[in-house]
């Protein structure tokens, strides 16, 4: 494996909190519980950090960008580097790595989420995207990966009831973790999944994600830092993003964003000295469905066309050949939005820690996240490693 | 996907740069920005063009022909006053250029996309039944769907 500044880095604490359909809180005060829950984690305090990555949800704080700036004052600790990535999750990992690589600081903290948005019968408003060239037409977020699946539909036919079952699967393993906010709803079959509403053809409402509330952390630092904390580090091995256009204002086309993740993927791996193989777990970022397949496909485990036989036939469950999205996923577990990302690396984190109390892969020393996906244009990955 | 949409992330809605493109409709044209330096069609309309970053570009009447790239038929819409299902589709223009809007159709069988995808269609403008109360350019067959 090549010297690469990023392996010098290590995610050293997580935290989240509770995940539901409505929490009874503030946003800011969701996002300081599972900070506060991911500094604990990792045996440090607000004073050990010299660095934030949480944007600024209010109330209070300062019609000033950049929003984290206003997170010092909360701390009450000075800071010598912020981010303010959009979205969080690997994107959130990378830039935090890429400071703390260069020495601009030491130890970033991560965080962000939501809570108490308006329900009312409302879609969240995260779901609704406001461009005029979009609107309009009443798409909805789905309506644009569901765009994108038509047209890979039509071209590769994939097996539905198979697709289904995966859909089964995920939400399975969210059924039996007492923390999913879908937590003994089910169990589904691939009839029941065929069975849902249809929200956006193809997909049923149980082939697509939640939208929920709660809150999610992570702390990084230097591996040598590490080494003094008490949590077994996960090393950052590869990682990659790609941005092909600005989400939901042209519309996503297959032929354009249908392979998005390759490239990021191809990055990724060879950054680690990895192949998909070596891969012992994988959260991916679960918006439907079609997009397991598709990115295990883009990702180089399987080729174009291929990926609903090729997760069917290897599992997809805990103790499956290819173990993905144990805690549940989007589709079950919680989807939090802008925060939402980190959410799959706090998971992946508990399974290289050998921690996850529910759906543990037994002695996971690998894992890949992944976040975004074809439908809104951009897509990220994340190799991690359990270092010891 | 589907973040919230801080105004820093969103176009800009209704400004200098649209508005011609919505007049024309109120007045049942269908117009699409055409750079005049290399004849490239774009859309969404943009300050510059996309191919080759000149500011002199123009609206120009498209024949209102394309043909249905893709299709989704939505059951949910974004809230309760949509009335559901109704088709959306992506739009490949014939003068080379791409948009999303609706299909005026019966929702197809979902079991054969391939009867939507490939079809030939033309524009409609239909009322916007919500604010602003704009029209909107809607796509039709071309010949009657059998």
């Amino acid at each position: 494996m090549s010297s690469n500044p990023l392996h010098e880095v290590a995610i050293v604490g997580v935290g989240r909190t509770a995940m539901a359909r409505h929490l009874e809180t503030s946003t800011l005060r969701a996002c300081l519980d599972a900070a506060l829950a991911a500094l604990a984690d990792a045996g440090l305090t607000v004073h050990d950090i010299d660095g934030i990555s949480a944007r600024w949800p209010g109330p209070g704080g300062t019609v000033f960008q950049p929003g984290s700036s206003d997170w010092s004052k909360l701390l009450g600790v000075p800071l010598r580097w912020i981010g303010d990535t959009y979205p969080q999750g690997v994107p959130a990992a990378l830039e935090a790595a890429a400071a703390i690589s260069t020495g601009q600081c030491e130890t970033v903290l991560v965080v962000g989420g939501q809570a108490d948005l308006a329900g009312g019968g409302k879609v969240a408003s995260y779901t609704r995207p406001d461009n005029e060239f979009l609107s309009c037409w009443g798409s909805i977020t789905q309506a644009q990966f569901a765009l994108v699946a038509q047209v890979y539909f039509d071209r590769y036919g994939p097996d539905r009831e198979r697709l289904a079952s995966l859909a089964a699967m995920i939400r399975n393993s969210g059924s039996k973790n007492p923390k999913a906010v879908m937590s003994g709803r089910g169990p589904y079959t691939s009839a029941d999944v065929l069975a849902s509403p249809m929200i956006a053809s193809p997909f049923h409402l149980l082939e697509v994600c939640l939208a929920t509330e709660g809150a999610a952390a992570m702390v990084l630092t230097s591996r040598e830092r590490a080494r003094d904390l008490p949590q077994t580090p996960v090393q950052l091995l590869g990682g990659a993003c790609e941005w092909f256009r600005q989400q939901y204002v042209d519309p996503p086309r297959y032929d354009e964003v249908g392979r998005i993740g390759e490239d990021a993927g191809r990055r990724a791996f060879a950054m680690a000295g990895m192949v998909p193989a070596d891969v012992d777990v994988l959260e991916l970022y679960d918006i439907n469905i079609f997009e397991v397949v598709r990115q295990l496909e883009v990702l180089g485990f399987c080729g174009e066309g291929e990926g609903t036989d090729f997760a069917f036939e290897a599992g997809i469950s805990e103790d499956g050949r290819l173990p993905i999205n144990t805690d549940g996923g989007l589709l079950s577990f919680a989807h939090i939005g802008w925060g939402g990302p980190t959410l799959k690396i706090v998971e992946a984190v508990h399974q290289l820690r050998g921690e996850a109390k529910s759906g543990q892969v037994a002695g996971a020393r690998t894992a890949l996240v992944t976040g975004a996906g074809s439908g809104a244009q951009y897509h990220n990955v994340l190799v991690l490693g359990r270092d010891d | 996907m589907g973040f919230v949409n801080n105004g820093d992330l969103a176009n800009e809605n209704d400004n200098e740069l649209t508005t011609p493109f919505w007049e024309a409709c109120a007045r049942g044209i269908l117009v699409r920005p055409v750079c005049d330096a290399c004849g490239t069609n774009f859309f969404t309309p943009s300050l510059v063009c996309p191919a080759c970053q000149s500011t002199e570009w123009a609206y120009q009447p498209s024949s209102g022909l394309g043909r249905v790239y893709s299709y989704t038929t939505v059951h949910r819409g974004p809230d309760s006053t949509w009335e559901v299902p109704y088709v959306l589709a992506i739009i490949d223009m014939s003068e080379g250029w791409t948009m999303l809007s609706q299909l005026v159709i019966t929702p197809p069988d979902e079991a054969s996309p391939r009867d939507v995808i490939g079809l030939d269609v033309k524009v409609v403008f239909v009322p916007e039944n919500r604010p602003p109360h704009r029209v909107l350019p809607m796509f039709t067959p071309q010949e009657a769907m059998s």
